[in-house]
């Protein structure tokens, strides 16, 4: 890692760390760990998205998945939160196999097209299934993060400060696992995917296998930012499911940069915060935030991570070997 | 080291591979002519798992590897490049070439997660060899472009420089003159011999002539998906069933 690549990564993580200082008051603060917590299914969805080049139009839906398995394994089995979180992960990776055994089988849009499909069966599944998930009246009374030993201490995240730390401090761990997961040979394959299927048979990468892979990590990493979410508001209903997810997770990972490491996160937290920034005037805010949208587009067609990279003397490059890029 | 015995594929009624029987032995350059549409992609996409044949074994080393995934054949050995241009655009020069190491390396996600010695020794490893492919195709002053941007030539010699990248003992090289002009088509003789120097077994598919006669150690020749012939390059020049599938038959010309 060379030295402004450094100063760069800890500019931003002191940033990180101040921002709720800067911005004391407890609704802005509210909209910082909900910009990080939507950065988890920009994430999730860079990884498949992104790195492996494909369109996986159902991904978003595993955000409101991973809320509902992480509500429910706190309400029904009395789960602690690490439990329900880790629970959920393992969950997601489990209804990732389920529905991208199937859908994998196609290529492209197809693909796209089938991960859509499933992603309203969920959805209709949880409005329906009315024993277990109270349908459209939504789950509640979910109980809030916490970390402890049984009665003796327990350390609740409670309130937005401690909520923020939290979710900071998960969503950088994912960062850092991710750079590094694309520095192994696994990494290199997703990419080899994305850059061309049939030469990446040749050499040997089973593409069903490694995509499966992808798939299933999105999922897990977008069902964490589901799960981070119930335990936060402490409510879910499904309109979580809603298509208007798909298309805005689809715009943070574009506008951030796809397939870099940061690139989602910024474009998750962007388009996070930007709607509650234009909130000030309520009738042009969707207008407003179009406008930024194209903007971006225009000025910054690789996404801005994409960008800071070119600016720092090369072509915006897939992140194939961070260390270099 | 390869051989197939009675290879057929058909795509309903149209046979497109019929019977073929062919050996390649280690070391050698076997080269495959053909008119266009006489099969020999086919014959090369049953080799490398691209397609399933209909009937007929395909054994390598011993082995038989019909049916089996491509991922499944390349690991076994067997690297192939594509009719059309086929490199990973967006990547550079040198990624291209790491990528292309993923046969012989090994994921290493722990090692990775924390940079041990394990991670960087297998690192040293890849950029050594590509280091190498780069230095035998003449490419070192360009390791750093992003292969979409490169010319035609170097697309397709960076083709061949993944395959070397994958360290596989049989390469199957799918056209790799097409669109070449004289001078790199000579280059790409030289290049094609030099792998064979290195070990590594080559069959080949071509239609330069000059090319597949200057280099080729036998030739077989495909046509309606039989083979009609097979034999060294002299023996292939004069064989007239070859001449009569290029050329026609001579009574059509009095």
């Amino acid at each position: 890692m060379n030295r402004r690549k450094l100063l760069f990564l800890s500019g931003l993580v002191l940033i990180l760390l101040l921002l709720p200082w800067l911005l004391q008051a407890a609704y802005t603060r509210h909209i910082l760990v909900m910009a990080l917590i939507f950065t988890f299914s920009a994430m999730g969805l860079n990884v498949i998205f992104g790195f492996a080049g494909q369109t996986a139009f159902g991904q978003p839906a595993f955000f409101a998945l991973g809320a509902y398995i992480s509500s429910l394994l706190a309400l029904k089995l009395g789960f602690p939160f690490w439990l329900c979180l880790l629970g959920t992960m393992v969950l997601s990776a489990g209804f990732g196999f389920m529905i991208g055994y199937p859908c994998l089988q196609l290529r492209g849009i197809y693909f796209g097209i089938t991960t859509m499909a499933f992603a309203q069966i969920l959805y209709y599944i949880v409005s329906n299934w009315v024993e277990l998930t109270r349908g459209p009246m939504g789950l509640v009374d979910i109980p809030p993060a916490s970390f402890g030993f049984g009665d003796h201490f327990q350390f609740v995240f409670i309130g937005e400060l401690r909520y923020y730390y939290l979710v900071l401090a998960a969503s950088l761990v994912t960062l850092f696992f991710l750079s590094r997961l694309m520095e192994t040979r696994l990494g290199r394959g997703f990419v080899a995917i994305r850059e061309n299927q049939d030469l990446s048979a040749s050499i040997g990468i089973h593409p069903f296998w490694v995509k499966m892979i992808a798939f299933m990590l999105a999922c897990v990493i977008t069902g964490m930012g589901g799960s981070f979410y119930a335990h936060y508001v402490k409510f879910v209903s499904p309109i979580e499911f809603q298509w208007y997810f798909i298309g805005l997770t689809f715009i943070m990972v574009i506008t951030g940069g796809i397939g870099t490491i940061w690139g989602p996160f910024i474009g998750g937290a962007i388009f996070t915060v930007l709607p509650e920034v234009f909130r000030a005037v309520e009738t042009y805010r969707n207008i407003l935030v179009g406008a930024v949208l194209i903007l971006i587009v225009i000025f910054f067609p690789e996404g801005i991570m994409g960008k800071v990279a070119q600016w720092r003397g090369k072509d915006a490059q897939p992140a194939l070997e961070r260390k270099n890029a | 080291m390869l051989e197939t015995q009675g290879l057929t594929v058909a795509f309903g009624g149209l046979v497109a591979v019929n019977q073929i029987d062919l050996s390649v032995s280690p070391g050698e350059i076997l080269g495959m002519i053909g008119p266009n549409g006489a099969g020999k992609t086919t014959f090369f996409n049953l080799l490398t798992g691209f397609l399933t044949p209909t009937s007929g074994r395909i054994l390598f080393k011993g082995k038989d590897i019909a049916g089996l995934p491509p991922s499944r054949i390349a690991s076994l050995g067997i690297c192939r490049t594509f009719q059309i241009t086929s490199v990973f655009p967006g990547l550079t020069v040198r990624e291209n070439l790491l990528t292309g190491t993923y046969c012989w390396t090994r994921t290493l996600f722990f090692d990775t997660l924390f940079h041990s010695q394990g991670y960087s020794r297998q690192g040293q490893e890849m950029e050594k060899h590509a280091g190498e492919i780069l230095e035998f195709l003449h490419m070192e002053d360009r390791k750093d472009t992003v292969a979409r941007n490169l010319s035609y030539g170097d697309q397709r010699r960076l083709e061949i420089g993944i395959a070397l990248a994958s360290r596989r003992e049989f390469l199957l090289l799918d056209e790799p003159a097409a669109g070449m002009n004289p001078e790199e088509t000579q280059t790409l003789s030289q290049l094609i011999r030099q792998i064979r120097d290195k070990g590594i077994t080559i069959f080949l598919i071509e239609h330069h002539m000059q090319l597949v006669m200057g280099i080729c150690d036998r030739i077989a020749v495909l046509n309606y998906g039989r083979k009609i012939a097979e034999g060294n390059p002299l023996e292939i020049s004069r064989n007239p069933q070859v001449i009569e599938a290029y050329l026609g038959k001579e009574e059509e010309f009095a």
